[in-house]
C-alpha cells in the first residue's frame, strides 16, 4: 500500500476488548487486557507489561454500546466519553449520560455504567513529527 | 485473509494525530498532517494534498481525551465535518447544560484522530 501513498502510517493493533457495564468485566471479546470498573462510569483497562503504551504513541477509540437493563425503560440517551491515556499501563475511560432536550436535563451530565468497545492502536514507524517512544 | 471472508473491506490508514486541546498542535503522535486550533473548541486537520480524501470514502474517528489545560475530566461531545477533501474540522462542546434549550458551550479538548479509507470498490456504490 505504500505505493499508493497511504497506509504508510503502519498502525498496529495493541489491544481490544468489549467491556461489561456492571463490574467492568471483559470475558468474551478481549485481546488479553485486564478491565475493571473503578466507580460509576469509570472503567480502567490495564495493559500487559510488555504492551505498555505512552500517550504519545497510542491511539484509542471507544464506542459506547446500548446497554439493556440500564436504559431499558428510560429511552435512549446521549453518551459522552473521555479517555485518560496518560499512564503507560492503565487507560481510563469516563462515560456520562447526557439528558436529551426536554427530559429533565440536569446542570451536569451524570456518570453512567455502560457496555462499551475499546480499541488501542499504536504507531509502528517514525512519524514525521517526533519519534513516538 | 480473503479466504477467511474477513479483511475483505481492505481499509487503509490514511492519517492519525493526537492533538493538544490548548494549542491545536500535534507534535508527538502524528502521521504527517497539519493541525491547528481556529477558535474555541474548533480544530482543523489538514491532510497532505497527496492524501486528500473525499467524504464519500473516508472513515474518521475522533476520541476526546482528558483536558491538557489542567481542567481535569469533564464530559464533552464532538462533531466532525469531513466535506472538504483536504481539510477536516472537529468541533467540541461541553456536555453540561443548564436547561433543555440552552445552546451547548464550546470547549477546548485534546483528542485523538484516525482516518481510514476504502481501497476497493464496495458492493454498493464505488467510491471515487
Amino acid at each position: 500500500m505504500s505505493g499508493l501513498n497511504f497506509s504508510s502510517p503502519n498502525l498496529a493493533v495493541v489491544a481490544y476488548c468489549e467491556v461489561d457495564f456492571e463490574v467492568g468485566a471483559s470475558t468474551a471479546c478481549n485481546s488479553g487486557v485486564s478491565t475493571t470498573m473503578l466507580a460509576v462510569g469509570v472503567y480502567q483497562i490495564t495493559l500487559p507489561t510488555q504492551l505498555s503504551q505512552p500517550d504519545a504513541a497510542d491511539l484509542i477509540i471507544v464506542q459506547a454500546l446500548r446497554t439493556p437493563g440500564i436504559e431499558g425503560t428510560q429511552g435512549r440517551w446521549g453518551r459522552d466519553i473521555v479517555v485518560d491515556d496518560s499512564d503507560l499501563f492503565n487507560k481510563v475511560v469516563y462515560i456520562w449520560r447526557t439528558a436529551p432536550g426536554g427530559i429533565a436535563p440536569g446542570p451536569n451530565p451524570t456518570p453512567i455504567q455502560l457496555n462499551f468497545k475499546f480499541m488501542l492502536l499504536r504507531t509502528t514507524i517514525q512519524a514525521p513529527y517526533n519519534l513516538p517512544p | 485473509m480473503p479466504g477467511l471472508l474477513f479483511s475483505a473491506p481492505n481499509l487503509a490508514v490514511v492519517a492519525y494525530a493526537e492533538v493538544d486541546g490548548v494549542e491545536g498542535a500535534s507534535t508527538a503522535c502524528n502521521s504527517g498532517v497539519e493541525t491547528t486550533r481556529t477558535g474555541l473548541g474548533v480544530y482543523v486537520v489538514i491532510l497532505p494534498t497527496t492524501l486528500a480524501q473525499e467524504h464519500t470514502r473516508d472513515l474518521i474517528m475522533v476520541q476526546l481525551k482528558q483536558s491538557s489545560d489542567g481542567s481535569g475530566i469533564v464530559a464533552k461531545v464532538s462533531e466532525l465535518e469531513d466535506d472538504q477533501s483536504v481539510t477536516k474540522t472537529i468541533n467540541v462542546w461541553s456536555a453540561s447544560q443548564a436547561a433543555a434549550d440552552v445552546i451547548p458551550t464550546r470547549i477546548d479538548s485534546s483528542f485523538m484522530l484516525l482516518i481510514l479509507r476504502t481501497t476497493i470498490s464496495p458492493p454498493v456504490g464505488a467510491p471515487t
